[in-house]
């Protein structure tokens, strides 16, 4: 058997132990491989997980020299389909990594980072927009009383 | 009984095919990959440069070699590195030099991840990756190829290649449908229609989802729908595998994938339809590939 073979053999005993570790946790959530290894082959399992019943987005204010805080238009930065938009906003690989306190170390960078790009403003604040989904549209219910909202960062 | 068991694996993976059918997906994914490419062109400069918002995954010091591939570029540049891309992706379609720009198409990718797309982290770039790097491991420009219109004087020569890289693609698809429909069963959303009716006016939703929401029919129906799609998909990957059942499942995926854009806006997934043709036997899409596209004797 020539080394070329070798290797595909290798390369494909590799993947079937990975696939079907990945396989197993996604059944039984059980690790038989250490998480890093099956991590990326789970993600390509891994299905449009549940629903929300509320509406999420990422919103920045920037606070004026007349001392008010108007909307800072998030779109212009993060081109991208709504759903996209709404999504990055959680700063996932953030939100998910198993250092504690790194989405807030990345929210405030980002308002930094934000402040930095726009300096006309004096000091700019991050919040998540939460508001209930509604058949009237995607933003039907964005408005008082029904939109709450969660502080995540301002810089200075 | 290892000698049987060992026969039918190196049958299995390592029997000369005609490349034909992963030619024709080489073809078909660089167009999709072209076109995914051109979506995110106007937004580049936002999404890809030091003029966004930028938070790249990985940290380098400054005035570091590693600095250039991790940290944010100018507008020009980073356009400049985006033609590259997107010239990589053509030349890999046309099959010029194949394996190169297949593995220059999967670094583009981890860099544009490491710089942007890990805040949107989703299991179509994993996919699009990982059958990127087989093809950068295939003989899929052994037939339909400017490198075998330079090597044998015809864009419709061809060379038999092993079947590993085919049923790589193949197995994959099947990991990814078996996990899908089997987390599906266990995971507590998708007991009832709720999962539906809501994406369906959720961040995803398209006005055709709206639409169908405003319809106001009774949670039943959505009911209904959510077990059509879990029976659908439970199936799906043993149809995909059994010739008799083979176009009916085509046919199912072909189905929910363009639902799922035409409601959901995911139209990333779209990309998986092309990739059924692994399932077919090689030697059939040869066949057919003659007599259809080639317009010639078998």
């Amino acid at each position: 058997m020539n080394a070329k073979r070798v290797f595909v053999q290798a390369l494909l005993l590799g993947y079937l132990g990975v696939t079907l570790a990945a396989f197993v946790f996604t059944v039984f959530r059980v690790e038989l491989l250490p998480r890093r290894l099956f991590w990326y082959s789970y993600g390509m399992m891994a299905p449009y997980q549940g629903y929300a019943v509320e509406n999420a987005e990422l919103r920045a204010l920037g606070l004026t020299a007349a001392g008010e805080w108007e909307e800072i238009d998030l779109y212009r930065y993060i081109p991208t389909g709504r759903g996209e938009f709404s999504y990055r906003g959680y700063l996932p690989s953030a939100r998910f990594s198993p250092d504690e306190g790194k989405a807030t170390e990345r929210y405030r960078a980002l308002a930094a980072l934000l402040h930095e790009r726009e300096p006309q403003y004096g000091s700019v604040a991050l919040y998540f927009d939460v508001w209930p989904a509604s058949p009237g549209g995607y933003e039907w219910l964005r408005h008082d009383p029904f939109l709450t909202f969660e502080f995540l960062a301002a810089h200075p | 009984m290892m000698r049987p068991f060992f026969a039918s694996w190196q049958r299995f993976w390592f029997r000369e095919v005609p490349p034909h059918s992963m030619a024709l997906l080489r073809i078909a994914f660089g167009l999709f990959l072209s076109a995914y490419w051109l979506v995110y062109l106007p937004r580049a400069g936002m999404l890809f440069s030091e003029s966004g918002l930028l938070q790249p995954l990985l940290a380098a010091p400054e005035n570091h070699l590693l600095a250039l591939f991790v940290v944010p570029l100018s507008p020009a540049a980073t356009y400049v590195i985006y033609a590259l891309a997107l010239l990589s992706i053509v030349l890999f379609t046309l099959g010029w030099d194949m394996r190169m720009n297949a593995f220059s198409i999967a670094l583009y990718m981890l860099y544009y991840y490491q710089l942007s797309f890990h805040n949107f982290p989703s299991s179509y770039n994993r996919i699009l990756l990982f059958v990127t790097l087989v093809f950068a491991l295939s003989g899929a420009d052994r037939a339909y190829s400017l490198r075998m219109r330079h090597e044998k004087g015809s864009f419709t020569a061809w060379e038999p290649v092993p079947a590993w890289p085919q049923m790589l693609i193949a197995l994959q698809l099947t990991a990814t449908y078996v996990g899908v429909s089997l987390q599906k069963l266990m995971i507590a959303g998708w007991y009832g229609g709720e999962v539906l009716s809501y994406s369906f006016i959720g961040r995803w939703a398209t006005p055709l989802g709206f639409s169908l929401v405003r319809l106001n029919v009774p949670i039943a129906f959505y009911d209904w729908l959510t077990n059509a799609v879990e029976l659908g998909q439970i199936l799906l990957p043993f149809g995909l595998w059994m010739r008799k059942f083979q176009w009916w499942a085509f046919a199912f995926g072909a189905v929910f994938h363009g639902l799922v854009t035409v409601f959901l806006g995911m139209w990333w997934f779209l990309v998986l339809i092309p990739c059924y043709i692994v399932f077919l036997d090689p030697d059939s899409v040869r066949r057919w590939a003659c007599r259809r596209l080639e317009r010639k004797p078998e």
